[in-house]
């Protein structure tokens, strides 16, 4: 009896991959947006995030201890929200508005439906869809970069219009339109982790390199975007869009790597993936171009993430040779 | 055979019986009702012209009002002796966010807004049906041409309102009416007056204050007025255009 | 007494164990879309409580005179008549009410819970426990509306029955006013109520196993 024999099924070779792992290369890939936030948006930016953070593993943990559930803090997912959905609100938001957000993202939209892996929206996004319909003004109230915010009392800051609300002119007062640089570097209005492409593309390229997301889905996303806004956005007529201009502004770079990838919200076949790429892409340029909005990014990625179980069921794999035995079958 | 016999019969015994029921109580609450609305009327039409008795509808040929509003009626709205108080205008405006939106507008004989009322919306509580509380006497003192306001957007044009914060849609339903409604009722004014229209800057919205004379033969309700309203040229189409240019629709992301 | 035990009985079913909305899930559409406000909510529960029980009431006596093959028919007409006399009785007699209930006055005619009763209860049933059936139902339903309703007024509005309950800077989440507000107050109402019922039936069952032994 000296050789114990393995009597366990297979794998038995495990890799190094847990969720905790993915999760953290994603904070990591996030700390240069965050970075960017505080340094166009000030300290506030911080607190929020912060904030945001700190109340979304709270009530993570606090669902888990109610429901008497082994507690899923360790898995670093609600850090994630919390970091995102501090990324998409604006830096004048009420704290306490974050709060409920964050509440919002994590009870209802992903433990209601059965905690991590089972939600069927992106909850960062979902709750800012949520923050944006109950208090419309305080979620569109946007400062021009380097403005100071108090910590309490946003109600009287200065606003200006965000880059994509200049172009498309629709705000009321309006300058002229930012350079490329300062749509690059993040030196505009707009929200707290959106304004930097910088920033995104750094944590993006880390995200890549760790294999954590593909590229399949934001080259997708940011290329039918392109394509869409350079036909339709332009105020000439057909192809005189500024694609450039429409990718580095507003919500798209921060959607399309880190929240267009989401795993459990996106499909898991390559050819689905391209598909929700595309969509999210159709959608925004909708949205922008002949919607209400300005920005369209958000609501085209929950869009497409409902829409994800259909791309899934369209696009699975077949099993080889299973649809020659049906025709077999029914002879 | 006899079965659907039996059958036809009792449905009908049943439909005939349900449908007089029905004329029994038609007969006794349609008086009743109409009777309501009259009053209900009547109560706005003196609610936005304090100190007119009686009210008579305008026979004048009314401008050809924006797509998307219906001018009903301008009724002028005299003293009890006779002397002209103001005019009512009563329009709807097919623009609002659940429906239609049927608003009074009181214009006074120099074409100033007395009062405006929301008397009919299907707007959502808390956000458009704003339209029904204090947000409206906004309008009182405003004449044509009333620009939609939202976070400043109109700067310091004095012929502004400020739109109810996440119901612009309902705001600029409400000021379409209010606007055709004044501008029906400025029409009514000129054509009784017999006075030429004058152009006058719609910024400065400010009223030529005039003497407007009792006429002695006012039986009728028209009186002769000199150079009292403030006229302005019909531009429907610029009105559209500068509401529209002034607004935000939330910048959401 | 066996008699006064079952009207009991037959009233509270409708108020609680089958209470149409939150149990049955009945009538849906006008609970989702008129619990905009307390008023509101109460204007249409008691509406709908009147339809009930009077069409409860001539569809039970009613009961043995209709053939089974044209009964649909027959109730639709019934109910249809008595929602048009609520409504032309409304509009001469409470027309503020009337005109804020809108379209959904005449909505109640295919309202499940009146035709869902009048097929399950009233026409296998006595008269009296017809209309304690329908009275039931009803409450049942203007509670469940009540209640909803004050969730989606007070955090959508900051108001009761349109009594401001809380200060200027209260700013109140408009998303409880509009549509997603109803289908979120609603699933978090019959969550709990699932929660609740589960834990009574536990131990209910824990008492009898208890005896058992």
């Amino acid at each position: 009896m000296d050789n114990l024999l393995v009597v366990s099924h297979s794998p038995h070779v495990l890799g190094k991959n847990t969720v905790r792992r993915t999760m953290l290369d994603v904070i990591i890939a996030l700390i240069p947006a965050f970075v960017a936030g505080i340094l166009v948006f000030g300290y506030r930016a911080a607190v929020i995030t912060v904030i945001s953070v700190v109340s979304c593993v709270v009530f993570e943990w606090l669902w888990n201890k109610i429901l008497k559930k082994p507690t899923s803090v360790g898995d670093l997912s609600a850090i994630v929200t919390g970091m995102l959905l501090a990324f998409n609100v604006p830096v004048t938001l009420p704290l306490w508005m974050v709060v409920i957000g964050s509440f919002f993202a994590i009870v209802i939209v992903k433990q209601f439906f059965g905690g991590i892996g089972h939600n069927f929206m992106n909850p960062a996004l979902a709750a800012r869809a949520f923050l944006l319909a109950s208090w419309a003004l305080a979620m569109t109230t946007w400062v021009a970069p380097h403005t100071a915010v108090p910590l309490w009392n946003t109600a009287d800051v200065v606003t200006s219009a965000t880059p994509l609300a200049a172009y498309a002119g629709t705000e009321g007062t309006v300058t002229q339109l930012p350079s490329y640089l300062d749509l690059f570097l993040g030196n505009v209005g707009g929200c707290i982790g959106e304004t930097s492409a910088l920033a995104i593309l750094i944590g993006g390229v880390y995200l890549l390199a760790r294999k954590v997301i593909r590229l399949r889905i934001p080259l997708a996303y940011l290329a039918t975007v392109a394509l869409g806004t350079w036909m339709f956005a332009g105020h000439d007529g057909l192809f005189s869009g500024d694609a450039l201009y429409q990718i580095l502004a507003g919500g798209v770079m921060l959607g399309a790597f880190f929240m267009a990838t989401d795993y459990t919200t996106t499909p898991y076949t390559p050819v689905g993936q391209v598909i929700f790429g595309i969509g999210c892409g159709v959608i925004t340029v909708l949205i922008r171009v002949w919607g209400g909005y300005p920005e369209g990014c958000s609501y085209s990625i929950l869009l497409m993430n409902i829409v994800t179980p259909l791309i899934d069921r369209v696009t699975a794999p077949k099993r080889y040779g299973a649809s020659k035995k049906r025709k077999e079958a029914k002879a | 055979m006899k079965e659907i016999l039996t059958l036809t019969i009792k449905l009908l015994l049943i439909t005939a019986i349900v449908a007089a029921l029905l004329g029994g109580i038609n007969m006794v609450t349609e008086p009743i009702i109409a009777e309501n609305n009259e009053a209900t009327f009547q109560a706005n039409l003196k609610e936005l012209l304090p100190g007119a008795e009686n009210f008579e509808l305008d026979g004048t040929k009314l401008p050809e009002p924006e797509a998307g509003v219906k001018v009903n009626g301008v009724y002028c709205g005299m003293a009890a002796d006779g002397t002209p108080v103001g005019y009512v205008a009563d329009a709807v405006c097919s623009e609002g966010y659940g429906g239609d939106v049927v608003v009074m507008t009181g214009v006074d004989t120099e074409g100033k807004i007395t009062k405006v009322k929301v008397t009919e919306m299907e707007e959502t509580p808390g956000l458009g049906a704003k339209c029904q509380t204090d947000w409206i006497d906004q309008y009182t003192g405003l004449t044509e041409n009333i620009v939609v306001s939202k976070n400043g957007s109109a700067g310091n044009n004095p012929n502004k309102i400020d739109a109810i914060s996440g119901a612009t849609i309902t705001s600029r339903a409400v000021t379409k009416a209010v606007n055709n409604s004044v501008s029906a009722a400025i029409t009514v004014i000129n054509d009784n007056s017999g006075a030429a229209p004058e152009l006058e800057a719609p910024a400065e919205g400010e009223a030529v204050e005039g003497e407007a004379p009792a006429d002695a033969e006012a039986a009728d309700g028209e009186a002769a007025e000199e150079g009292a309203a403030p006229e302005q040229e019909e531009a429907p189409a610029d009105e559209t255009a500068e509401i529209d240019a002034a607004e935000t629709e939330g910048g959401a992301e | 007494m066996e008699n006064k035990k079952g009207y009991l009985s037959t009233f509270l079913n409708g108020l609680i164990t089958e209470n149409p909305t939150l149990v049955l899930f009945l009538g849906m559409c006008p609970t989702l879309a008129v619990t905009t406000g307390v008023i509101n909510g109460i204007g249409m529960g008691l509406s709908t409580t009147a339809v009930l029980i009077c069409s409860n009431i001539v569809i039970s006596l009613l009961r043995k005179f209709i053939p089974d093959k044209i009964r649909i028919a027959s109730y639709i007409v019934i109910i249809a008549g008595f929602v048009t006399i609520v409504q032309m009785l409304l509009n001469a007699y409470v027309p503020a009410l009337s005109s804020s209930l809108g379209i959904y006055i005449p909505l109640i005619v295919v309202n499940c819970i009146i035709l869902g009763r009048a097929e399950a209860f009233a026409n296998k049933n006595t008269v009296g426990r017809s209309a304690l059936d329908g009275l039931g139902m009803g409450l049942g339903f203007t509670c469940s509306l009540c209640i909803i309703a004050a969730v989606r007024e007070i955090l959508g509005a900051g108001t009761f029955a349109g009594i401001p309950l809380f200060g200027e800077s209260f700013q109140p989440v408009s998303i409880m006013i509009l549509p997603p507000g109803a289908f979120l107050t609603l699933g978090v109402l019959l969550a709990v109520i699932n929660v609740i019922g589960g834990k009574i039936k536990k131990n209910k069952t824990d008492d009898t196993e208890k005896e058992g032994i």
